[in-house]
């Protein structure tokens, strides 16, 4: 191959690399920048051209903490590929590749953003047709079997009042009783499975209400404190706050065996922040991660983008927090 | 005898004909229409005015609150009997701001619902045994459960990430001590800037001197 060759295969390589659509980083043994691309300083929100990075150390840039660990570790410690999924940078999501390459690394960015926001909406979509479907079978039990019940119970009393024979009127009697069973089984199926309140006035109503209900038969206190008002916020947003909540108090009843229970809801410049913490007995964070219930919590808040942190420590109870980003 | 004339609001038509033949054979009581929506209330309003109004606070795709609202403005004379399926306090202490006269569960029986109907034409309000209860606990500590203090209320976890912030930690190194991701300890931070209204870290070391939130 003669000069002229080489450099048109140079050029043809070097117009490959910076039309490629993913970001493309060679580090050599240092971590100092061999090759780059301008896609990576655009997925990793850098500013400047592609010449300016070249030649100096990974390490340096302004990137995320995660990654430089991970380049970090790759090229001096254990040496081995790493792969890093929906690694949140600056406003975007990336998928992040090394490999060995020579005595280095090459580093591959995929920007997943718009899948990563499509993942989102289809969560969404499926805890809101969810909610729908529990909401139609609610209002289903409520508004249809519930005044049937009723109906029942009135066309017995009825006949009861033309009836003045003592055994029948007792039969009357207990059979009047079996209905207000099942009218009692069929309101609390109906509120497990959405609470009236929370779509006829919000989210903090069905809290109190359901704060109040708790403290009426429950041998510990809870205390709610918030700065909302009900409908501030979507109602799909106000759904899933109520659900989250909803959660974590289950499983402070169910598993804490705590004396008292504090959740706080907040609506803040940029975030709502909520927080429930018991004082019981605390439980093993690592084994309840793989539980549904905290599964169920980390998905709607993710679908939200937010932050969901949960901690314990034997004999101190829970402490959940979680912060759900707003738009003004 | 004086007779009560009775209007029956409730989108089910089951339960306006089981209601009205009831209340057929009471002699004092006279069912004079019913009626399963808005509209056709108040036309028949224009009509006739009843002593006393029973409505049902779910109206298919209406509410009985605005109606409540309606007929009260033009009819302040017409007493609200609510007879409703909700048990919750909400419902039950709004209806009553409204003006209803008497909150009545749909689950009693007939002699209850006479006796309320009474009671109401009377001049006097009549709630149901629970809906009293809801009303004392209402009155004697209003709706909002006790709340803890009426200062700032910081989570544990960010009273914890104040004290680091004011012993002058970067978040990575409370996301270290903490167990956490930064971007949490960022959220934390970007919560408490909100929380305590001030601008930047000095503001947070200042307010968590002033309050004795350190650890030394």
């Amino acid at each position: 191959m003669s000069m002229q060759d080489n450099q048109q295969a140079l050029d043809f390589f070097h117009s490959l690399i910076t039309e490629l659509p993913f970001g493309i980083i060679t580090i050599n043994s240092e971590g100092l920048v061999t090759l780059m691309n301008t896609n990576s300083l655009l997925f990793l929100g850098l500013e400047g051209s592609t010449d300016m990075y070249e030649e100096t150390n990974i390490l340096s840039f302004d990137i995320s903490r995660k990654l430089k660990n991970r380049i970090k570790s790759c090229l001096f410690v254990e040496k081995n590929p790493f792969h890093l999924k929906a690694l949140s940078i600056k406003n975007r999501f990336l998928n992040v590749y090394a490999k060995r390459l020579l005595d280095g690394l090459v580093i591959n960015i995929i920007d997943v953003t718009e899948n990563i926001q499509m993942r989102d909406q289809a969560t969404q979509s499926l805890l809101f047709g969810q909610e729908s479907e529990r909401k139609r079978l609610a209002k289903e039990m409520h508004d249809g079997i519930g005044p049937a019940l009723s109906l029942i119970r009135l066309q017995v009393d009825a006949v009861n009042r033309k009836i003045d024979t003592e055994d029948i009127t007792q039969q009357l009697n207990n059979i009047i009783e079996l209905i207000s069973n099942v009218a009692l089984d069929i309101r609390q199926i109906s509120h497990a499975l959405m609470p009236g309140s929370l779509i006829d006035f919000g989210v903090v109503s069905a809290l109190n209400n359901l704060v109040k209900q708790l403290n009426d038969s429950e041998s510990f206190d809870v205390f709610f404190d918030t700065n909302m008002k009900d409908n501030s916020l979507p109602k799909n947003l106000e759904l899933n706050i109520y659900r989250i909540i909803q959660e974590l108090l289950n499983n402070a009843i169910k598993y804490s065996n705590c004396t008292e229970i504090q959740i706080q809801l907040h609506q803040l410049n940029h975030a709502i922040q909520l927080s429930v913490y018991d004082n019981g007995v605390g439980m093993d964070i690592e084994k309840s991660r793989e539980g549904i219930g905290i599964n169920n919590i980390h998905t709607r808040v993710k679908s939200f983008r937010g932050v969901f942190e949960i901690d314990s420590q034997p004999g101190h109870g829970v402490n959940a927090n979680i912060s759900i980003p707003i738009k003004k | 005898m004086k007779m009560i004339k009775v209007a029956i609001v409730d989108d089910h038509k089951m339960f306006r004909d089981g209601v009205i033949s009831i209340l057929n054979e009471v002699d004092d009581i006279n069912p004079i229409w019913s009626a399963s929506n808005s509209k056709e209330t108040l036309e028949l309003l224009n009509d006739q005015i009843p002593d006393v109004l029973m409505m049902d606070l779910s109206l298919g795709q209406e509410s009985g609150f605005t109606l409540t609202s309606q007929i009260l403005e033009k009819y302040q004379e017409i007493k609200i009997l609510v007879l409703s399926m909700h048990h919750e306090d909400s419902y039950i202490i709004h209806i009553l701001e409204l003006g209803a006269r008497g909150y009545m569960l749909k689950e009693a029986g007939s002699d209850e619902m006479i006796r309320a109907i009474r009671v109401v034409s009377n001049g006097d309000t009549y709630y149901s045994k629970h809906v009293s209860d809801v009303l004392i606990k209402h009155i004697s500590s209003g709706t909002r459960p006790k709340s803890t203090t009426a200062q700032i209320d910081l989570t544990k976890r960010e009273i914890e990430i104040l004290k680091l912030i004011a012993e002058e930690f970067s978040n990575p190194e409370i996301a270290d001590m903490l167990y956490i991701s930064v971007r949490t300890v960022d959220t934390h931070r970007r919560n408490l800037l909100d929380k305590l209204g001030v601008k930047n870290t000095a503001g947070m070391v200042k307010y968590a001197i002033k309050h004795g939130i350190t650890s030394s």
